[in-house]
């Protein structure tokens, strides 16, 4: 298949022609019957003759070519990272959809034992002194315990802090795409992007691999001091 | 021993602050971000335990400030923190912290540093 430019360039280089055989022909004196001098004079009558058709042509081209760039930079923002950042919230929604469970989950096992110990204590009466205190030790640390838990409510809105940066782009990008197909006239608000002090790879996967490295990191530091 | 517990989330201020006080720890002042913490930081404290991603001004440019304060030269600052790549960390020891612990932690986690920076502390005075 030929290009459009090239073809293009021989339509309107056939018509130039025709246009200058139409013109030679109105001024040659060329004896010609009624007809084709009445056709020839309404061809030379219309503005721009067949000269004007080949301009619009070239018209018509350029427009369908602006809007195949236009579709090409759309395709374009969609594959610059567009489709990845969806990826990454499916990804870091499941994340959070996860860690809420088993941390809901893990509290109410804590709390469950809670209440196992204190029933034991209350009808226990002949529990020893050191029994009961050690029972109310237990019951202290899985009190704490369940507190602890409430550390994936931070984590998670980290998580959920950095899906909110990631849908305020893709909204950027959208709007970009919406922009290269709105009318002219059309004007739209460009949002604020979503920037927060969020980490965006918070986990609440256990911290001990990554506690280890910065424990190691910090060894050597104190080492260097006291070198 | 007054401790600096400096965090964005209210919910992270109260684990810790509880933590501490399970520790022994009863005396903490909370802050919600590095900017409120300066407000507020004077040569009472004995401690500081900062997280790092917080509004306003993170944990690593609160600890830089109180580095370049007289009297926050050699206070103890302890981050807490999800950040664990290993240029954050160092990051971290660049600009004055101590120590570092990742979220989640556990109270002996944070009991153990404790403990080791200010025997550091004694070491040192």
């Amino acid at each position: 298949m030929r290009p459009p430019e090239e073809l293009l360039y021989d339509s309107e280089a056939s018509l130039r022609l025709v246009d200058h055989a139409i013109e030679e022909l109105n001024t040659s004196g060329t004896d010609l019957d009624d007809d084709a001098r009445s056709f020839l004079e309404h061809v030379m009558s219309q503005p721009g003759g067949f000269a004007e058709l080949s301009r619009t042509l070239l018209r018509a081209y350029a427009e369908t070519a602006g809007i195949a760039n236009r579709l090409r930079d759309s395709c374009g923002i969609a594959e610059n990272g567009g489709l990845d950042r969806l990826q990454q919230m499916h990804g870091r929604l499941r994340e959070v959809s996860t860690a809420t469970e088993t941390a809901a989950t893990d509290m109410l096992d804590g709390l469950g034992r809670t209440v196992d110990l204190i029933e034991q204590l209350d009808v226990n009466a002949t529990l020893s002194d050191t029994d009961r205190h050690r029972m109310l030790a237990s019951v202290r640390d899985e009190l704490g315990g369940v507190m602890n838990h409430l550390q994936f409510q931070d984590i998670t809105s980290q998580q959920l802090g950095h899906i909110a940066s990631l849908l305020s782009e893709m909204r950027g990008r959208i709007n970009q795409i919406v922009t290269i197909f709105a009318q002219p006239d059309t004007r739209f608000v460009a949002d604020d992007l979503v920037t927060g002090s969020f980490d965006p790879h918070a986990t609440t996967a256990p911290s001990g691999d990554r506690q280890a490295i910065a424990d190691e990191i910090f060894a050597i530091r104190a080492d260097r001091k006291t070198a | 021993m007054k401790f600096l517990v400096v965090d964005d989330s209210v919910t992270m201020r109260r684990i810790i602050i509880n933590a501490l006080e399970r520790i022994g720890y009863a005396e903490a002042v909370e802050a919600a971000n590095g900017h409120d913490a300066l407000g507020i930081f004077d040569q009472s404290f004995g401690f500081i335990i900062t997280d790092w991603n917080m509004p306003t001004m993170s944990g690593l440019e609160f600890a830089r400030t109180v580095r370049a304060t007289p009297f926050g030269q050699t206070i103890p600052i302890l981050m807490v923190t999800t950040r664990g790549a290993r240029e954050d960390i160092v990051a971290a020891v660049e600009a004055g912290v101590n120590n570092y612990i990742l979220k989640p932690f556990t109270p002996s986690v944070l009991k153990d540093k404790i403990d080791r920076l200010l025997a550091g502390v004694s070491a040192a005075a």
